[in-house]
């Protein structure tokens, strides 16, 4: 523990990283002004104890025996049932709602419109009504026999059917290019020595997290509101329902200790937690309202589909010089956030031009989805990439290597190279079977960057407890959406005391505890981290300055160091020094403050696939993918390794398997099951491997960065680039279903 | 504009130094959520400036949906003041 005393002191660190596998390192000196109380930060010269290694997820027994509890186990004594009546018509009006028919059926409690006359109906399943019943067999009986009427309209389903949609020609875009800075462009495209174009086109994918979204709802006596919800941000479910009840946020509490995932779309309460919410009120007893999976798939938001096309070009060396890329989105009613990109650093030399549009659409609006809008516009870019690597007669890690100007992802291509075994696995000539396979198999590998920048925010809090014997408690409100945020925060409170792990009690999910991010951006590891250790520094000092009182010792004389106390020549063990505490705990509120000028405000990354594909099924199958992956200082790096391994399934499944099929007449989404809407399976796993790579960042007292984002921009690239390189031709258009494999290799031919 | 123009020009990812107060209109409806909000403070200097922070994802918290109390989308551009629904406050 060492504090910075003055109100503000210049400190100086070594942020950067050490070269690994040949290749050099950075580091550099800066100079820093840390605000007076926090902590010294951590930089490449801290040695670690506890963090950094492989601590167990410490709720893992907790949720393989099913003792740890969502909201979807919640079952207050008294507990009603909702669901929600949902529209039956993709665009139109509401003009009829009769709710008195179900209101004396068996077992219903109330029956409630979420829609006036006459409003506005944007997609199958947009909420209605609203129906409370002591079963929730009685509530779907209910359901069947509300009687609504529509005027319909007439709004597209499928973005390409709008009318300011681009003309595709088998899949290409065919019309001019936007006259806005043609000028420039068409220059440098044909100063370019070498040029390609092309097109490619995302379906929708669903969020798909294992626990459905919605809340259990209990209006009190006292008018205040408890509520038990899967959600990625405590804060934004009780400001919500607070609003939206026309309550003050103290007077409601939300709980989500345990949360069953979420990629983006669990944000708020939605239209299912306030529905919860009015029926409890109106009934005065515990209301749930959980989607099922089919209201999951068509009510909970999804990553927009996507057209983009991209021309572009090199010099004569191979550097890109021009990089002119638009895209199409299809973000569903809302007609916003549709938006893609791809990783920025290849045209940092370019000259560049960038535009977007948004295709409204009578289904589902779009939400955020893992790094929203950049799996999309990477999957164009890395395939844009190919095309310029083989025009300009360059291997595809050569050519990265060119262009790439980052340092420390320059680092990270070649250590994936040479442990992926990159030039081994490259078909050396796509489209033909490889020495000693079967003649319809096809092998080949592809790569693709990774990158994010975010490095958390201020404004969070967190406490730590100390009590009197020796046990610890560190608590946050934020929540913990299954990526081990809970374990880090023990991990953390365990460096900075210098205690055992299995020292210190975590609670999160409680917006009684102190006030933390919403689980989004790859945010919450760098926002409160430094919070969580800040807390537990606080709590160490004043564990001194009850070890001198005890001891009749100045203040001044006493110091914590590794996890004990000197007194003024005396040593304590940190369970000795405890045992001065008192009944009355140490309690310590940790603040986050504002970050610092570290080593760089975004992190890198790199993938690698191999895939195989049949080309009498044109089934692909990926065998292999490899990560190296930077995240600022590297916390726990089995749960860093798990977070870069699920982006890569994620990726897999978004590249070969998930699509929302619709039906284009009556909008009603055909597969919304997961029968048929397919995810990866362990039937589908490759080997998965990551590597991680530690960059002490300095940007705050950890120097932590989140992880959520940046391994699922490349995940889809990589894959789609190792197909093109098995099959001789890239197919262009995601999820590369065998379908779509076997029509590139027909058109090949 | 013709069909195809763009509708956010050269909105290319910027080391942005603003704050995602100043990226926002002055009068925007306090009830207008985004996820942005959630993960960062409205002080919080961004680093990607793009014109439409929030990857454009937006909900009424009167609501707790995409669409206002008025019955229209809801977002950064047209939760203003001159809204039927703004919820700030009285002038």
């Amino acid at each position: 523990m060492s504090f910075r005393r003055p109100p503000r002191d210049e400190h100086t660190m070594k942020v950067g990283f050490v070269g690994r596998g040949g290749s050099p390192g950075v580091s550099r000196q800066v100079t820093v002004d840390v605000p007076a109380g926090d902590l010294t930060p951590w930089d490449l010269d801290t040695k670690f104890k506890t963090v950094g290694g492989r601590t167990d997820r410490l709720d893992a027994v907790a949720k393989v025996t099913g003792r740890a509890k969502y909201a979807e186990d919640m079952r207050p004594a008294g507990m009603l049932y909702g669901v929600l009546v949902r529209a039956t018509i993709p665009d139109g009006r509401l003009e009829g709602l009769d709710l008195d028919a179900v209101r004396g059926m068996p077992g219903v409690r109330a029956a409630i419109p979420l829609k006036d006359l006459g409003n506005r109906v944007r997609w199958v399943g947009d909420p209605v009504a609203a129906i409370a019943a002591d079963t929730l067999d009685q509530a779907y009986d209910a359901l069947a026999r509300v009687k609504a009427e529509y005027t319909e309209g007439d709004a597209p389903i499928d973005f390409r059917d709008h009318e300011n949609a681009p003309a595709l020609r088998d899949g290409v875009v065919d019309e001019p290019w936007p006259s806005q800075d043609a000028a420039k462009i068409e220059q440098a495209l044909a100063d370019c020595e070498r040029t390609a174009e092309g097109t490619w086109i995302c379906e929708v994918q669903t969020h798909s997290s294992l626990e459905p979204h919605g809340l259990v709802a209990h209006f009190q006596e006292d008018d205040s509101l408890e509520v038990w919800a899967s959600t990625q941000a405590v804060f934004g479910v009780q400001s919500g329902l607070a609003r939206a009840m026309g309550l003050q946020p103290a007077k409601v509490r939300v709980h989500a200790e345990f949360v069953g995932g979420g990629f983006g779309s669990k944000f708020g309460p939605d239209a299912e937690g306030v529905a919860a919410a009015r029926l409890s009120k109106e009934t005065g007893r515990p209301v749930r309202v959980l989607l099922s999976r089919f209201e999951e798939h068509t009510c909970a938001g999804n990553r927009p589909s996507a057209i983009m096309r991209i021309r572009a070009g090199v010099d004569a060396d191979g550097k890109i010089t021009a990089w002119d890329y638009q895209s199409w989105g299809g973000p569903g009613y809302a007609g916003r956030g549709g938006g893609t990109r791809g990783v920025p650093q290849w045209t940092h030399a370019a000259v560049t031009r960038n535009s977007q549009s948004d295709l409204a659409t009578a289904t589902d609006a779009g939400r955020s989805m893992r790094a929203p809008g950049w799996p999309q516009g990477n999957f164009a870019t890395e395939g844009m990439l190919e095309a310029l690597a083989s025009e300009a007669g360059m291997d595809s890690l050569a050519f990265r290597l060119l262009n790439d100007p980052d340092p420390l992802r320059q680092m990270e291509w070649r250590i994936g190279a040479e442990r992926f075994g990159w030039a081994d696995r490259v078909n050396p000539t796509p489209g033909k079977p490889r020495e000693g396979d079967a003649p319809r198999i096809l092998r080949g590998a592809g790569l693709a960057a990774a990158f994010w920048g975010q490095m958390g925010r201020p404004g969070n809090g967190a406490t730590c407890r100390i009590h009197q014997d020796g046990t610890v408690e560190a608590r946050s409100g934020a929540q913990d959406i299954g990526t081990g945020m809970k374990t880090l925060m023990a991990m953390l409170t365990a460096e900075e005391l210098g205690i055992e792990v299995a020292a210190v009690k975590v609670t999160m999910g409680d917006s009684n505890d102190p006030v933390g991010p919403g689980s989004g951006g790859s945010t919450t590891t760098p926002s409160l981290a430094p919070t969580v250790r800040h807390a537990a520094g606080l709590a160490a000092r004043q564990l001194c300055e009850r070890v001198a009182d005890a001891l009749g010792v100045a203040p001044e004389k006493v110091t914590y160091r590794d996890g004990g106390i000197d007194a003024d020549g005396k040593r304590l063990s940190f369970r000795e020094a405890c045992r001065h505490v008192g009944p009355n705990p140490i309690e310590a509120t940790g603040q986050r403050q504002r970050n610092y000028e570290g080593y760089a405000e975004h992190i890198c990354g790199c993938q690698f696939a191999e895939v195989e594909v049949d080309t009498h099924t044109g089934v692909v199958r990926v065998t292999k993918m490899l990560a190296v992956q930077d995240c600022g200082l590297v916390l726990n790096e089995k749960l860093a390794e798990s977070q870069v391994i699920g982006a890569m399934i994620q990726g897999l499944s978004y590249a070969l398997h998930e699509q929302r099929v619709m039906d284009r007449e009556v909008g009603r989404m055909l597969n919304g099951d997961f029968l048929h809407y397919k995810v990866a399976g362990p039937a589908d796993m490759p080997e998965l491997e990551a590597i991680m790579q530690p960059v002490a960042n300095g940007m705050n007292n950890v120097g932590a960065a989140g992880l959520g984002e940046a391994p699922a921009v490349a995940a889809p690239a990589a894959i789609a680039n190792a197909v093109a390189n098995a099959l001789g031709v890239p197919v262009r258009h995601l999820p590369i279903t065998p379908d779509k494999v076997l029509a590139a290799l027909a058109k090949r031919r | 504009m013709q069909p195809n123009e763009p509708t956010v020009p050269n909105a290319e990812p910027a080391r942005g130094r603003r704050r995602h107060r100043d990226l926002l209109p002055p009068d925007l409806c306090p009830a207008l959520m985004m996820k942005q909000i959630l993960v960062h403070g409205l002080d919080d200097v961004l680093w990607d400036d793009r014109a439409h922070p929030g990857d454009g994802y937006y909900w009424c918290e009167k609501t707790c949906t995409q669409v206002g109390p008025d019955d229209e989308i809801v977002d950064v551009d047209t939760c203003r003041a001159s809204r039927s629904c703004w919820d700030g406050p009285s002038t």
